[in-house]
């Protein structure tokens, strides 16, 4: 190019000497352009690098004054300026924050700047003008304000407004004791500049404001997560010659599973496990409905009537009633009124959400062992002998919550010496390995049919095989788990 | 596998074609289509599942969410669902409200319709 462009020189001793001074002229300016857009690139790089570095800080001024002071510095640096400050400012042109160059500044004296307006001299004309004010010197220009106790003479003053669209956010000042010390490519580049920091400036405050959103949200789940975890049972109800326990690994903080366990006043013990769809805030909110209306109903719900005949009207599926006593058939009935009750509540108040919870409510007498149960379109519980799966308890009806006046199932069945009923929702069955493959029934049965000494022991194998398998995949579901053992 | 979904609406009648994870994260793009095919004057609410590998309880929800959208003067027909598919909607009794078939005939819809 510089060959080209000095034989063009040589060659072209007249004609073409004006087209040559144009050319020079241009390229001039493209080296000056060039240059300045060097200057506000390296600018650029050195606030992207800081911010970068302070990316860990939370608090909006950390952020911003760590960065806006380190390129302040570098613009007094790069302009050659004696003295250099910084304000950002509300609309209305007051300070909210200042900054001066090399930090001499102290923090008494930034106190006394914050609340200032800056309506009055070089300041307040670059605010109302919205563009670059350059004084080459003071005593000659009318925008320079002297102040009467100013310990420091200005001869050369140059101010740009950070400007993001129409929105002034702040405004850069340069000063030198000398005047003609900011020529206009300087002014130039600080414009360029102002513009940089503008949009580190809106950056660094929307990830201030990102920043204090999503820690209030997270202070308002885990108050959620607290609450949630109060409508759990504080304590699992331990009849005696019985186990019970359970697990419960929500997907986010607050989730739509649930399981509860508690006393009837009919010397009965209720056991559910449920998984309200979806997941989150939304699923918690049902969780907590369908919790407690279970546990309201099932111990109100009374049948009208002579007792033979509401058996009569109320068979189990399929046959006939297992429980030798007819007032222990009719306090299990009774009792297990909660899933239509609860059914019918969600779906004729809350249809228009559409939310549904997959239920198993089942009433255990601790001792017979006799379980009546619905499954409401839960996953199967089962129950696990000496050799395995004994019984598989399928769905008796529909998901609770779905439609109005649906007809639930109710099944009997009897829990023997030894016996474990297992109950869990499909966090554990679906649950996701890196690959995305899930664990599936497959392997729960497997585990399922290894003797277990405890319900703990069995739960605690469920538990570590499954997030073994997740591994560091995210965990997708709700994880719950119940389990009842008759000892004696 | 993503999630999508495509409608195509052809008189009176609305098909949906639902391929990938019907899950919490797709829920909403299936809504949309149901929100626009509820807003035609259709009859017939036919849901092609053969490609759809996955409905998570929360896409059961939006199946729930369409039944209520569409109203009673509306039938919707649920196409060959796959096996899992078809787990979930007949473990929590969904497909008591809907017409699950093997296979799409217009023909045999549009004169059991009549």
């Amino acid at each position: 190019m510089q060959t080209n462009f000095k034989g063009k020189i040589m060659g072209d001793r007249h004609p073409f000497k004006e087209q040559l001074i144009e050319e020079i002229k241009s390229l001039r300016q493209e080296v000056t352009a060039l240059k300045n857009e060097k200057a506000a690139f390296e600018v650029q790089r050195k606030l992207l690098e800081n911010l970068v570095d302070t990316e860990g800080f939370s608090v909006e001024t950390e952020v911003l004054k760590v960065s806006l002071q380190k390129t302040l510095d570098l613009a007094t640096e790069l302009t050659q300026a004696e003295k250099g400050s910084l304000f950002l400012l509300e609309p209305s042109g007051k300070i909210v924050d200042a900054i001066l160059s090399r930090s001499e500044v102290t923090p008494k004296q930034t106190a006394k700047l914050i609340g200032t307006v800056l309506d009055k001299g070089l300041a307040g004309w670059v605010i109302r003008h919205r563009q670059v004010g350059l004084i080459a010197d003071t005593e000659k220009d009318s925008r320079w304000l002297t102040l009467p106790d100013q310990p420091y003479t200005v001869r050369s003053a140059l101010a740009v407004p950070i400007l993001r669209g129409e929105k002034l956010l702040g405004i850069i000042t340069l000063l030198h004791s000398q005047p003609d010390r900011f020529s206009l490519q300087i002014a130039e580049q600080m414009r360029l500049t102002a513009d940089q920091m503008a949009l580190v400036l809106e950056n660094a405050r929307l990830y201030s404001k990102l920043d204090k959103y999503s820690k209030a949200l997270d202070a308002e789940l885990e108050t959620g997560r607290q609450i949630q975890i109060d409508f759990l049972p504080y304590e699992i109800y331990q009849p005696a010659n019985w186990q019970i326990d359970a697990r419960f690994y929500p997907a986010r903080q607050v989730s739509g599973d649930f399981y509860d366990t508690f006393f009837l006043p009919s010397d009965n013990v209720g056991l559910v496990i449920a998984d309200v769809c979806d997941k989150g805030v939304g699923a918690a909110l049902f969780m907590a409905l369908m919790r407690s209306l279970i546990r309201v109903f099932s111990s109100q719900a009374k049948l009208q009537g002579r007792t033979s005949t509401i058996l009569e009207e109320n068979q189990p599926v399929p046959g006939s009633w297992l429980g030798q006593s007819m007032l222990t058939n009719l306090s299990h009935l009774e009792a297990l009124q909660a899933v239509s009750l609860t059914n019918n509540y969600v779906a004729q108040n809350h249809w228009q959400l559409s939310m549904f919870a997959t239920l198993f409510f089942g009433v255990l007498d601790p001792v017979t062992g006799l379980l009546t149960y619905i499954n409401g379109g839960h996953e199967p519980l089962f129950i696990l002998g000496n050799s395995g799966i004994k019984n598989t308890l399928k769905a008796t009806g529909p998901a609770v919550g779905m439609m109005p006046n649906v007809k639930f199932a109710i099944k009997q069945i009897q829990l023997e010496p030894g016996d474990i009923l297992i109950g869990y929702t499909d966090g554990v069955t679906e649950g996701k390995n890196p690959d995305g493959e899930l664990f599936t029934n497959k392997r729960l049965i497997s585990l399922l049919e290894q003797p277990a000494a405890s319900v703990s022991q069995l739960l605690d194998r469920i538990k570590t095989n499954l997030f073994d398998y997740i591994a560091d995949a995210p965990q997708f579901d709700d994880i719950t788990m119940l389990a009842v053992q008759r000892v004696f | 596998m993503t999630f999508n979904a495509t409608l195509e609406i052809i008189d009176n009648i609305a098909q949906i074609s639902l391929s990938g994870e019907l899950d919490a994260s797709t829920a909403l793009i299936f809504q949309e289509k149901i929100g626009a095919a509820a807003a035609q004057d259709i009859n017939t609410l036919i849901l092609m599942m053969k490609e759809l590998e996955y409905l998570s309880s929360a896409g059961l929800r939006m199946l729930i969410f369409t039944k209520q959208k569409m109203g009673p003067g509306v039938a919707i027909y649920v196409v060959s669902p796959q096996e899992m598919v078809m787990d979930t909607l007949e473990k929590t009794g969904f497909h008591h409200s809907v017409n699950v078939i093997d296979e799409y005939d217009a023909a045999k819809i549009a004169s059991a319709l009549s």
